[in-house]
């Protein structure tokens, strides 16, 4: 009886698992291809300490439909030394190869806060050129990978 | 079971188990309860910290005050509902150390510290590696000293309320103080920690100026997208100062002194 609850429990919990998936708003045009996908496998397990540079991150900047979804790379986690060289992001001294150049003169370096990512896409609409180092709050989950 | 009924009787039996359903349904009913909190308060702080992200002052007091209501033990909730610039943050400040977990407090101490900073007063010096280096820097600001290299420790990374604070007071400082490096170097930290700030496109505008890889006609043209009025002049009339090679932009839209003409004389 015991046996057939527990599987139960993990039935449900995988299935969650890979039922949760995020919807790519129409039209979004932030990271290269993606709409071209209509959703894509979100984990939302993951711990904030096991983030690295280079994951694919999906992330809100609000509760509204438009800013609820977001995706790029994680740049620099808490503590890293981030900022703009020659139009490209330097994180702790090495360039960063994520991302259209950006539009801003030579500026930092800053330090990610605690409990923050530093997270950029393609265009740097929505990542954190435009709105800042991301809360840990901000962060929906990890996806496999992104185009 | 059949034991317990032929020994104890099967009333008995039957009221014990009542009692015992009756106090799990108590402790499910608490249970629920404490979740259905819990998940009211993270709402609440997701809708505050997205305020924040915009820099919506009033939204993000207002939603950080609905998460206390629903978190009061949560310091995140508590932090986020806090004016600093209200004298009476300081009793909020004090009751919130007494009922966060002791591994917090310091999170809390960190924004006392700042609460007293702005306040003019002089903190301790009892908090972690970034937070208590962030305090120090401010403590040396507020005495006049000149906005220097904000140094870090390598771990043990400062909040994020700490550090936006520390970009602005710098910001000022340097402005205050007029060295064009200085004023440089600081409008850069405050554009990559803060771009939704109300007053960034100034930054901007001061940054564009002040990097000579800058071309005039990209300067001339961030400069057009400020709002008219006092406070872009006085930007403007400090940039001839700090950069007087961009006076050829700076120039023609500089406020004129003198009586408005009336044509006379025409």
């Amino acid at each position: 009886m015991y046996a057939i609850l527990v599987a139960a429990f993990y039935g449900v919990v995988l299935a969650m698992k890979a039922l949760s998936r995020v919807q790519v708003p129409s039209g979004y045009s932030d990271v290269e291809n993606l709409a071209e996908y209509t959703s894509y496998r979100l984990d939302q397990t993951v711990a904030f300490t096991a983030w690295k540079p280079g994951d694919a991150v999906c992330w809100r900047l609000g509760p509204d439909a438009d800013r609820a979804v977001n995706f790029g790379w994680v740049a620099a986690l808490p503590g890293d030394r981030v900022q703009v060289r020659d139009g490209h992001l330097e994180v702790n001294g090495q360039r960063n190869a994520k991302g259209d150049v950006i539009l801003l003169p030579d500026c930092g370096p800053i330090r990610v806060p605690d409990r923050h990512l530093f997270v950029i896409n393609h265009r740097h609409q929505g990542d954190s050129l435009a709105v800042g180092p991301l809360p840990a709050s901000a962060i929906r989950g990890r996806m496999g990978s992104l185009p | 079971m059949k034991a317990l009924i032929d020994q104890w009787g099967a009333r008995n039996v039957g009221i014990a188990m009542l009692v015992v359903a009756f106090l799990v349904l108590i402790a499910a009913g608490m249970i629920g309860w404490e979740a259905f909190q819990r998940g009211m308060g993270i709402l609440a702080l997701d809708r505050a910290q997205a305020a924040a992200l915009t820099d919506d002052r009033l939204a993000t007091v207002a939603h950080g005050r609905e998460a206390a209501g629903w978190l009061p033990a949560e310091p995140a909730a508590g932090i986020i509902a806090i004016d600093l610039s209200n004298p009476a943050a300081k009793e909020q400040l004090a009751r919130l150390e007494l009922r966060v977990p002791a591994k917090q407090r310091p999170i809390v101490a960190a924004i006392y510290a700042l609460h007293q900073i702005h306040h003019g007063g002089k903190p301790g010096s009892s908090l972690a590696g970034g937070d208590q280096a962030v305090i120090s820097h401010l403590l040396k600001l507020a005495q006049g000293a000149k906005p220097e290299a904000l140094t870090l420790p390598d771990s043990d990374p400062p909040q994020a309320t700490l550090l936006n604070y520390a970009a602005q007071v710098r910001f000022r400082a340097a402005w205050n103080v007029g060295e064009r490096e200085a004023i440089r170097a600081t409008a850069g930290e405050l554009r990559l920690l803060m771009p939704k700030h109300p007053d960034i496109k100034g930054v901007e505008a001061v940054l564009l100026a002040l990097t000579p890889s800058v071309a005039d006609a990209a300067f001339g043209s961030h400069i057009n997208v400020l709002p008219r009025g006092t406070r872009r002049d006085l930007v403007l009339l400090k940039l001839m100062t700090l950069a007087p090679e961009r006076s050829a932009v700076l120039k023609p839209l500089l406020p004129t002194t003198g009586l408005p003409t009336t044509g006379a004389g025409k």
